[in-house]
């Protein structure tokens, strides 16, 4: 959305909680498949076509997102990111100090164009306030807000400007504070700032701990961080430093070898578990998910235990994505009735 | 001799809908619309766009591209017998993903997987030469998973008795370089005493290739000299790490200058005569486009005086990207393309 102005205080209205004292809470990551007709419209304006077409497309989609998972029983709703291409690239679009390149290769057969910093990173507006509210008034479940982190936003970009790694990952930590302060102001109570750059340079980890505090720190609301198909072993437990409350964290594709990494040293945080592998087909079945669950259950308490896709959905089908929430949150119940 | 190369891979999408035929290949197969077969026509075509786009910045020795290639661990990984592929891991500090091979069997080499595509490429880039790339033993041992519970040492030894089938069959395509890629060697030094063991066994029976070892993603020339006395022709070092590195409080040009000419010092230092250097000193992971009056005075010049000032003669240089160019968007890896002509004609007309 891009023509926001700033929130006044009255705007702020205060979103639902998740209930007390709920076991296992099922969440997702953040992205839900684009439907082919908002693939469409997408190409469309890409090629010059009516941009307030895509705009209504995305609303409609966002909020049959939102039917969705609470048809599927997921307690922690997410928008979906129907508005969003790729998880950097979106933010640059809306910050200033950006241009965007040509494009490049994710991995496999995915592309994007990536963010090249020009010069001084500024946030000069709300980013996903509108989203967030918007996706809030279509619910009654309490919506997570998803922002990418500042480590993240600097890893995943080309930099043509700053001197340092560290002087544009600290710049960008305090344009994400600003968005993580204007979704509170919104009603947010839980904001998951993804993160998943921070397991390949083992040696800057604590840059990306700094540029989180600097998030975080006196933030009024529950934080998450995602992290995914990186080398964990070689920043655990150092990991856990992050000041977040969350991990939502990749278990599936690494058939659950994460969670021998978490019997090495206590997992203190809560842990969204990955039950599910987004990079393949096959659904999981109910067993299997019970028995990821399970093994989660065997390094983190209930109590602390969310359960939740291993990364965004946006790499499967509807269909797909469907099926495997709808066995997800079938096995997290079954799970939930013999705690 | 002074050449000029990329390193290995080249953007297989660009942002005009003609070189886009292969994303559009592999949706149409994902959705069943196409057949398997039409990925390789649109696989042949990347690479010939690829041969092109080198051919036409001047490059005077050209790679496929790799445009074959999933990633560089999980496509060596699935020519040889005894591996399955697993889940997607990051690859080194890129936002790209290699899908991790786990070591279950015995490692072997049923058959030739990379001399066909170099023969395609060799046909299609004549009169210019193509080098044959592989990942080495090292890299692709320490990205897999060893759940056979005998070590990396005996995994990597395996790996390169395998890889010299393949090594051999891509000198009977008529590779006259072959380039083996140890992007880990730079983080994992103390690998170099078993590299030295893989070498041996990696190029055994070779008759006329002549073999690079390539290293990059960070500085391995602190222990060049451990990779002296390596059954190679030529040795290549990330050259923009290597200086940023050494730089880090240095901003004066001079400073900068002074850095590279220490680093030729070092690197001749070690070298055993006759050796050859590929030096990766176009930056292959940033957009901005490098100066090249700036870069050949601070990067190139300096390192070159040092090799011509030492007794020990440098036979050949390839002026490079210290990385693989598919981590850039298409129209950055051609302007890259264009300064690294620059430097090696400049290179030319001072040291030739």
């Amino acid at each position: 959305m891009s023509d926001i102005a700033p929130l006044a205080d009255g705007d702020a209205r205060e979103a639902p909680a998740l209930p007390a004292g709920l076991l296992l809470p099922l969440s997702t990551i953040g992205s839900f498949p684009k439907p082919e007709r908002l693939k469409r419209a997408r190409a469309e304006v890409s090629r010059g076509g009516d941009a307030e077409s895509l705009h209504a497309i995305e609303r409609e989609e966002t909020s049959a997102c939102l039917r969705l998972q609470e048809d599927l029983g997921l307690d922690l709703l997410v928008d979906g990111e129907m508005y969003r291409g790729d998880m950097t690239t979106y933010f640059a679009e809306n910050l200033e100090g950006f241009r965007i390149s040509g494009l490049v290769r994710s991995y496999g057969n995915r592309y994007y164009r990536k963010p090249v910093v020009v010069g001084e990173v500024r946030w000069s507006r709300p980013v996903t306030v509108e989203w967030f509210r918007y996706a809030s008034g279509q619910t009654r479940h309490p919506v997570k807000a998803i922002l990418t982190g500042p480590y993240t936003l600097m890893d995943w970009a080309f930099d043509e400007h700053y001197a340092s790694r560290e002087s544009l990952a600290l710049a960008l930590a305090d344009v994400v504070r600003q968005e993580c302060e204007a979704l509170v102001a919104a009603g947010a109570r839980y904001v998951q700032i993804d993160e998943p750059a921070v397991s390949v340079r083992p040696d800057e980890i604590d840059l990306a701990i700094r540029a989180m505090h600097r998030v975080t720190d006196g933030l009024r609301a529950r934080t998450i961080t995602h992290i995914c198909y990186g080398d964990f072993a070689a920043i655990y437990p150092r990991l856990l430093d992050l000041p977040v409350e969350q991990f939502t964290l990749e278990l599936s594709n690494s058939a659950l070898g994460l969670l021998d990494l978490f019997r090495t040293s206590p997992f203190t945080k809560e842990l969204g578990a990955g039950v599910l592998d987004v990079h393949h087909h096959a659904i999981e079945t109910v067993e299997v998910v019970k028995e990821r669950i399970r093994a989660a259950l065997g390094v983190v308490p209930a109590s602390r235990l969310w359960i939740n896709p291993d990364c965004g959905l946006k790499t499967r089908s509807p269909e797909e994505a469907e099926a495997k929430i709808r066995n997800m949150v079938a096995a997290t119940l079954e799970v939930r009735r013999s705690l | 001799m002074i050449l000029a190369s990329i390193l290995n891979s080249y953007p297989r999408i660009g942002d005009r809908p003609a070189e886009q035929i292969l994303r559009r290949a592999l949706h149409g197969v994902d959705r069943g619309e196409l057949q398997p077969s039409e990925v390789a026509g649109a696989e042949d075509e990347m690479t010939r766009m690829a041969l092109r786009d080198q051919s036409e910045a001047g490059m005077d020795l050209l790679t496929d591209g790799q445009i074959r290639w999933h990633d560089p661990v999980s496509h060596v990984a699935r020519g040889l017998a005894g591996f399955r592929i697993e889940g997607l891991l990051r690859y080194f500090d890129t936002n790209t993903y290699y899908r991790q091979p786990a070591a279950a069997g015995p490692i072997g080499r049923e058959r030739p997987f990379l001399a066909e595509a170099y023969r395609f490429a060799s046909a299609a880039a004549a009169p210019r030469p193509v080098k044959g790339i592989v990942t080495g033993p090292i890299t692709l041992a320490r990205l897999s998973r060893d759940t056979r519970g005998r070590g990396m040492r005996d995994l990597a030894l395996e790996i390169a008795s395998a890889l010299n089938r393949e090594l051999l069959d891509l000198e009977a395509a008529g590779a006259a370089i072959i380039q083996v890629d140890e992007p880990v060697l730079a983080r994992f030094p103390e690998a170099a005493d078993l590299l030295r063991l893989a070498m041996r066994r990696l190029v055994a029976g070779l008759t006329s290739a002549r073999i690079i070892l390539a290293t990059s993603f960070g500085d391995a020339t602190p222990f060049s000299g451990d990779l002296a006395a390596l059954p190679v022709a030529m040795l290549g070092f990330d050259v923009v790490a290597a200086l940023d590195r050494m730089k880090t409080t240095a901003t004066a040009r001079e400073e900068i200058a002074a850095a590279a000419a220490g680093l030729g010092t070092r690197l001749a230092a070690g070298l055993v005569p006759g050796t050859g250097l590929l030096l990766g000193v176009i930056d292959g992971r940033n957009t901005r486009l490098e100066d090249p009056g700036e870069t050949y005075e601070q990067r190139v010049r300096p390192i070159l005086e040092a090799l011509r000032a030492s007794q020990r003669a440098t036979s050949e240089v390839h002026l490079a990207p210290n990385h693989g160019l598919e981590f850039l968007p298409r129209d950055t890896a051609r302007a890259k393309l264009s300064r690294l002509a620059a430097l090696r004609d400049r290179a030319r007309q001072e040291f030739a």
